[in-house]
């Protein structure tokens, strides 16, 4: 599923100078107006770089002007660079379509001008701006007598196509998902929001990698405060490599070394546009899809896209439903250690039988039975995520009988643990976005759960809450609108309220402009068609 | 980071150093459903009888078909004090006994007679037994009961249990547990009672089988008597416990054949009063019933009839409760009713002289019993089957 994928040239091109790069020789020098200069400058950055194209011509019919372009081979459109600009600077180019007789002064406004029939043409006087564009898949054009090159835009490169994300899975809603490639992205979004309000300011991270990050919101709706934030955070890192946005999400969070996120992330452009529109601003970070949101409340990880596409009533389930999976997925081995070893009392009769049926004569007490079997599933999971396909059925059918069936039967563990592992790992994909920090969680409480019983859970939790209601993303309270409570924002926290009654945006991020459409919007009859 | 080492190491110690821990996997309990409480035979002890499960035996699910294995495991150790008694019992058991699932609790009637309030101390006092265990007096030994088996449950115990509940059919038994009980020690003004059980048939003892009926009467904590089943439909009409049961009068058409009435639902009044000292308790039954069937075969279904056998059934009701007032006020001394509490309730002023000498007044006072019976309907079907 790859195409040759076009990118249109960057708006805002390359015109801030790189202050801090990390070729020092070069930095800020101007170019030649002496070609050969040039020429050499450029063989000599690009030395041993197989794939950089240097090649040497000459422009004009009469008066021969030396010429030489740029660029690297692989990340540009071959047919732009040969149709739009070899063949009108060798071939078209004559006294009749130009209207004057081209010399080494006014060559370069007028092929600027008259000749290149590329849509997006940037003069530049610098050496690093030249090969920065080259380096960004653009082509740059050198003429003899002139210290001003010319940047052609004619970036295109192998890129995978829009496809349905595979982490984001809707029944209903838009299948697309963001690419690779920035541009795209930035076009996926544009074609969502199409308002001039939306906003895309880039900037490059990466002393080697040169990463292309957009910073995007929607101008009246997100708070300055916020983007300005946004904008600071980013500029501080200073990094050899930006290869994802993972990257950045460890160099902007509020809380480093907590296991909860303080930045979101998605592969949707119809929620990164959600999220913006609720004044939330988006990161874009060049060669991957994932964009991240700020600020991400911990409320965020139990919402969907489809909540919003279906049903009021049956989108409130789902999302009751997904805390009770969380709530399950963090507690429940937890909870049956804590049941199976301190405090028998709590189970009903015939359950105690059962498991203490179960438990004879299986080797382990229950806090290292569900370490084993919970260490088991992470490692199948693992294996099955990472392991090529075909490999990875093999996997799961090993991993169902082992753990499913043979565990039981060569009585390893008991069977109530097995269902309480399944239930655990099931519930845990319930609430996918916060997965990881659950499973790390899990872990804690079943050790707190093994040592304390239910008062160690207890402790665990109170904790967790505490630690969680002293989180903060980008200013905003982590644990809001639940904690501090505010009761407008709740009609979509546990439940997702009908779309005509949640006129204003969430309060906490949305507060500068609040009201999102028109009060009273429920359908009902018009008035006309009674008094008929 | 010397801190973050400080504060990880504090913690690791707090989770692992504890002393008091009473962690313990569910293979290292025995799971108790029944405890039985008897004067040692040999020796001046208290002998305890433990009805334990075997959760191997009584597994529902998988293939293991356990057969006709038995569900429990019943051992009797001795000791000087129940607690005593019950750790006695883990030098045979291999495990420690786990009484959080403990149902009944049955008393030897030896050990009632000799008064019961410190059998039950451990019971209330340690944390794991619960206070909603059914409390039951055998005519007998309670060891016997408690080795008793029952065809349908595979733990007798919880056979015991259901029997309690399903008495609510015929309300001639009295479903007390321990905190009932436990209520009744402790505040003046109520004698407790407790649900008899004992073994019925003949034969074998193996054979005999288990029928909780009527109630134990105390006085303080000593059993005094017994109760029978009318006796004690008598005391659930005063307390205001008859949900359920049959009411047989003789049919007023002919009266060689019995008709059986049914109660739907049923309340009592009791209403205290002190005239010039002289104290006087009006008691008013409130009862609604069905015609459920008749033995003879003519028409009932009118409402001179009716009217009759109202005043008959009021009259059985009457009796229970006049049977039950003579044999506990004038034969007893024991206010198992709950007089004295109506009294403190209606008179408190009074009530704190009366307290005092409650025992030596309760059978010189005047019980009025008013009853009020009504009924309803009569079935299905108005008319008997006529038989040609």
């Amino acid at each position: 599923m790859k195409k040759l994928h076009r990118t249109l040239v960057h708006s805002s091109s390359n015109q801030q100078s790189e202050s801090d790069q990390d070729i020092p020789d070069k930095k800020g020098e101007p170019l030649s107006k002496d070609i050969k200069v040039n020429f050499e400058k450029m063989q000599d950055i690009f030395a041993n770089s197989s794939d950089a194209v240097i090649r040497r011509f000459e422009v004009g019919s009469d008066v021969k002007i030396g010429a030489f372009i740029v660029y690297i081979d692989g990340l540009v459109d071959r047919e732009i660079v040969q149709l739009s600009l070899m063949k009108p600077l060798m071939v078209d180019i004559n006294p009749t379509t130009v209207g004057c007789e081209l010399n080494k002064k006014n060559a370069l406004t007028i092929i600027k001008e008259r000749i290149l029939s590329i849509s997006e043409v940037n003069e530049i006087n610098c050496l690093q701006d030249a090969v920065n564009a080259v380096l960004s898949g653009d082509t740059v054009l050198f003429l003899d007598g002139s210290s001003t090159a010319l940047i052609a835009g004619s970036r295109g490169w192998e890129a995978r196509s829009i496809e349905t994300p595979d982490t984001e899975v809707v029944v209903r809603g838009s299948r697309e998902g963001f690419t690779e490639t920035l541009r795209t992205n930035t076009a996926l979004l544009r074609r969502r929001i199409k308002s001039p309000n939306l906003k895309f300011e880039s900037m490059k991270i990466g002393r080697q990698t040169q990463t292309d990050v957009i910073v995007a919101y929607i101008k009246g709706i997100a708070d300055e405060k916020i983007v300005e934030e946004v904008k600071r955070r980013l500029s501080r890192i200073d990094t050899d490599s930006i290869l994802e946005s993972g990257y950045i999400e460890e160099y902007i969070e509020d809380d480093p070394l907590s296991f909860l996120p303080t930045v979101g992330n998605s592969e949707k452009p119809d929620m990164v546009a959600a999220k913006m529109l609720e004044g939330r601003v988006a990161i874009l970070t060049d060669g991957t899809p994932f964009v991240l949101t700020v600020p991400y409340l911990f409320v965020e990880a139990f919402q969907s896209s489809e909540d919003y596409y279906s049903r009021p009533y049956y989108a409130s389930f789902l999302r009751t439903l997904r805390y009770i999976a969380f709530f399950i997925s963090e507690f429940a081995p937890a909870a049956y250690i804590a049941l199976t070893t301190f405090h028998q009392e709590m189970l009903p009769p015939a359950l105690l039988i059962n498991m203490a049926a179960s438990k004879e004569g299986t080797p382990f007490p229950a806090f290292i039975e569900a370490m084993i079997m919970n260490i088991i599933y992470e490692i199948l999971k693992e294996a099955g995520v990472r392991l090529p396909r075909p490999v990875g059925q093999a996997v799961s059918i090993v991993g169902a009988l082992v753990v499913g069936e043979a565990a039981v039967s060569a009585g390893l563990v008991g069977a109530p643990m097995v269902i309480v592992i399944s239930i655990t790992a099931v519930s845990a994909f319930v609430v996918s976005s916060i997965n990881d920090t659950t499973t790390i969680m899990r872990f804690f409480y079943m050790i707190l759960a093994g040592s304390l019983g239910i008062f160690g859970i207890m402790i665990g939790a109170a904790g967790f809450l505490t630690h969680l209601a002293s989180m903060r993303s980008f200013g905003v309270p982590y644990l809001s609108p639940i904690a501090p409570i505010s009761t407008q924002d709740m009609k979509d926290v546990f439940i997702r309220a009908p779309w005509w009654a949640m006129h204003t945006r969430p309060r906490v991020i949305g507060w500068k402009n609040l009201v999102r459409q028109k009060y009273n919007l429920i359908p009902k009859p018009n008035k006309d068609d009674d008094n008929k | 980071m010397k801190n973050c080492f400080i504060i990880c190491l504090a913690v690791i110690l707090l989770v692992t150093l504890n002393g008091c821990w009473n962690r313990r996997e569910l293979d290292a309990i025995s799971i108790v459903t029944a405890v039985g409480i008897d004067k040692s035979k040999t020796e001046e002890k208290i002998q305890t009888t433990f009805q334990i499960m075997k959760p191997s035996a009584l597994k529902t699910s998988g293939s293991s078909s356990s057969g006709e294995q038995k569900g429990v495991w019943t051992l009797s150790s001795t000791g000087y004090t129940i607690f005593d008694a019950t750790r006695n019992a883990t030098m045979q058991t291999d495990r420690k006994l786990f009484f959080s699932e403990n149902k009944v609790i049955v008393i030897g009637e030896e050990v009632a007679k000799s008064g019961i309030a410190p059998f039950l101390d451990f019971f209330l006092r340690d944390p794991e037994p619960r206070r909603l265990s059914w409390l039951l007096i055998a005519k007998g030994e309670a060891s016997d009961i408690i080795k008793a088996k029952h065809e349908q449950e595979n733990i007798p115990a919880k056979a015991i249990r259901g029997m309690i509940k399903a008495s609510g059919a015929t309300s001639t038994a009295v479903q007390v547990n321990l905190n009932d009980f436990a209520k009744c020690l402790s505040t003046p003004g109520v004698d407790p009672v407790a649900c008899r059980i004992e073994l019925i048939g003949d034969g074998k003892q193996s054979d005999k089988k288990m029928c909780v009926t009527g109630a134990a009467v105390f006085k303080k904590d000593k059993l005094v008597g017994w109760l029978d089943r009318p006796e004690t439909r008598g005391l659930n009409w005063v307390l205001g416990k008859v949900g359920s049961g049959i009411i047989v009068v003789k049919s007023p058409k002919e009266e060689n054949k019995d008709v059986a009435l049914e109660i739907i639902r049923a309340g009592s009044k009791i209403t205290p009063e002190i005239r010039d000292g002289k104290i006087t308790i009006t008691v008013e039954i409130h009862e609604e019933g069905n015609l459920a069937e008749q033995m003879s075969n003519v028409q009932l279904t009118n409402v001179e009839t009716f009217k009759e056998l109202e005043k008959r059934k009021a009259q059985v009701i009457k009796n229970e409760i006049n049977a039950v007032l003579d044999k506990a006020q004038k034969e007893w001394g024991t206010d198992i009713f709950g007089f004295g509490e109506a009294i403190h309730r209606k008179y408190p002023k009074e009530w704190k002289e009366l307290k005092g000498k409650w025992r030596e007044e309760f059978p010189k006072v005047d019980i009025q019993v008013k009853v009020d019976a009504k009924l309803r309907t009569a079935g299905v079907s108005t008319a008997p089957s006529k038989v040609r």
